[in-house]
């Protein structure tokens, strides 16, 4: 019964560009550019428990370098995507290193205004960014004229990097940096007692994290092939960080649950228009009170539902 | 040139600080930070401009009005949102917290809309000149009516059963409740005086800035950087390290940039964690 879900389900995700319309399928990729995000935070939240409410820094800081390095010098999408990654993972660790003295609310709090400065770097730094204008004629990329033009395909480029994600990140979980993270969230002291070097790890949370969200702005810039600083603001971040406490934290699949559902979210509740938000704030209080361990942990509760990877996560 | 920016800085700080001892007085008394302490000042904002400048009321009487409702909207915010969550896990309670913050400038987005509105200065706005310093009125104002609240908040606390009562819950919440003091109670009002104090806040920022549905988390933000500069969780802390935020950040918008000062504040608390985590004054 589970492997014929996760056969259905598998079908269903690597066929969508075959029977879904044109704007569905669009969401479906950023559906798809939210999943890396998601995952990726995980890593550093749910894993390593650093709470992090500036990750759409690391994704502007992606989606920036590839954009620029296209735009600019005329670098394909190809090696312009690892360079956002790299250029990401070095903010990453520049934010990483002055917070590891810094926990919980602090931390938080550091993130945030670390979000907005980089937001307003992005504003007034007008002869790199474009300021608030933004840049446009981001290029698709292309491989041995082949362009992935079309949604179907770029489709797939989101799809099988969003993979990478999902399985990089269940196979971090379980190897000895995984464990490492989670030794730390749960008793950074005790880590450290027993040799887990920990300032180590936490630098390498926030480095791993930073770098798959570098990715992701570089997929994103591509997609769109327009980017201004709106995309990345401190609002993008917050949904980030619900995604993945609402799907489940520290779970890789309860990550991927929390991207679809809150960036689908909007679609479905459309008749409410400039009412969203608003119900949107409800409902995290809501989840916060009636549902905190997230919809894996209520998912794990039906028997064919539950798999070995959610159980590794909890 | 200089004192005229300080006083403004002074007046800008004391705001911050009053945001930022609402805050702290939650944070010692449920362990909660309070990312919606915010959305008061802007909710108060609000209020006064419906009441003053829409309908008509005599200023007193809205001053007073939208300060009790702001602490109404935070007697509700505590029993619906914060209540529910007390004791759990820090992430818990922020994205709890932020979604109070979401819920309330979305709401006041569609009651007011989305365009800031300007406020008329009631404290007078014309420069007056005192030998070869320039003040504005309404700064001297902020600051007398800030002081004066201060000093309201110090007698209460000190003097009053309820105010010594607050403290007790806020240094060990266990104990108190052992002494036969209703816990539940005293951070409901400490909710609402906070609430109180974050709308009064609201109020004295209207004429100097502008009424917005979006001005609480840069707020909350700046008064969370002023508490750490005092050593977070001092109450005396909170104002001074407010004040200090509101001087830099006039006096770095004067004499660097104010496309910058926003940063300026960022870096300012990201260094201050890294060389002095327990605060600028606090002795460790």
């Amino acid at each position: 019964m589970k492997k014929a879900i996760n056969f259905v389900i598998l079908l269903l995700v690597f066929s969508l560009p075959l029977w879904l319309p044109h704007y569905p399928l669009h969401l479906a990729c950023m559906v798809g550019i939210f999943v890396i995000l998601s995952v990726s935070l995980n890593i550093l939240v749910g894993f390593a428990g650093q709470i992090s409410l500036g990750h759409a820094a690391f994704f502007a800081v992606g989606a920036y370098t590839s954009t620029l390095l296209a735009v600019k010098f005329g670098i394909p999408f190809w090696l312009g995507i690892f360079a956002a990654g790299f250029v990401s993972l070095a903010f990453g660790i520049l934010l990483g290193v002055p917070t590891l003295r810094v926990r919980d609310i602090y931390l938080s709090v550091v993130t945030i205004c670390f979000g907005l400065i980089v937001q307003l770097a992005l504003v007034n730094l007008e002869s790199i960014t474009g300021g608030a204008r933004g840049i446009y004629g981001i290029p698709r990329p292309s491989i041995l004229g082949f362009s992935f033009s079309t949604p179907q395909s770029y489709y797939y480029l989101i799809l099988l990097f969003a993979l990478f994600s999902i399985f990089s990140s269940l196979r971090i979980l379980r190897s000895r940096y995984g464990r490492a993270f989670l030794s730390i969230r749960e008793n950074e002291l005790a880590a450290e007692t027993v040799g887990i070097r920990t300032t180590y790890y936490k630098i390498l949370a926030f480095a791993i994290s930073s770098f798959y969200a570098g990715l992701a702005g570089s997929l994103y810039a591509h997609y769109i092939t327009y980017i201004n600083p709106d995309a990345f603001t401190f609002g993008t971040s917050i949904d980030v960080l619900v995604m993945i406490v609402i799907g489940g934290l520290g779970n890789t699949w309860g990550a991927v649950i929390g991207a679809i559902v809150i960036s689908l979210l909007p679609e479905y509740l459309r008749f409410m228009q400039q009412y969203y938000r608003a119900v949107f704030g409800i409902g995290l209080i809501f989840m916060m009170v009636f549902m905190r361990t997230g919809i894996i942990s209520t998912l794990e509760k039906i028997p064919w539902a539950r798999s070995s990877a959610t159980r590794m996560g909890s | 040139m200089f004192i005229q920016q300080a006083v403004a800085g002074i007046a800008m700080g004391g705001i911050y600080g009053l945001v930022a001892l609402g805050f702290t007085l939650i944070w010692n008394a449920a362990a909660v930070v309070n990312f919606a302490q915010g959305e008061f000042c802007m909710v108060s904002g609000f209020l006064i401009l419906t009441f003053f400048v829409q309908w008509g009321w005599p200023f007193p009487v809205a001053f007073l009005i939208s300060i009790l409702l702001s602490g109404l909207l935070g007697l509700i915010v505590e029993r619906l949102a914060i209540r529910p969550i007390r004791g759990a896990d820090p992430l818990t309670a922020i994205i709890t917290t932020l979604g109070v913050s979401i819920f309330l400038s979305n709401s006041a987005k569609f009651v007011w809309g989305t365009h800031p509105f300007h406020f008329p200065s009631v404290f007078g706005d014309k420069p007056m000149q005192l030998g070869n310093i320039t003040l504005i009125p309404q700064n001297l104002w902020i600051i007398g009516i800030i002081s004066i609240l201060i000093i309201c908040l110090y007698l209460f606390f000190f003097q009053t059963i309820t105010g010594k009562v607050m403290r007790a819950v806020a240094q060990d919440r266990e104990t108190a409740s052992l002494m036969g003091i209703s816990v539940n109670r005293m951070i409901a009002m400490i909710f609402g005086l906070s609430a109180i104090m974050g709308g009064l806040a609201g109020i004295l920022l209207a004429p100097i800035i502008y009424v917005a549905a979006d001005i609480g988390l840069a707020l909350v933000l700046k008064a969370f950087i002023g508490a750490v500069i005092g050593g977070f969780g001092s109450l005396p802390g909170a104002l001074i390290g407010g004040i200090v935020i509101g001087v830099s950040e006039n006096l770095s918008a004067f004499y660097i940039s104010s496309d910058y000062k926003d940063v300026i504040s960022f870096a300012v608390l990201i260094g201050i964690l890294i060389f002095k985590p327990a605060g600028l004054f606090l002795k460790k």
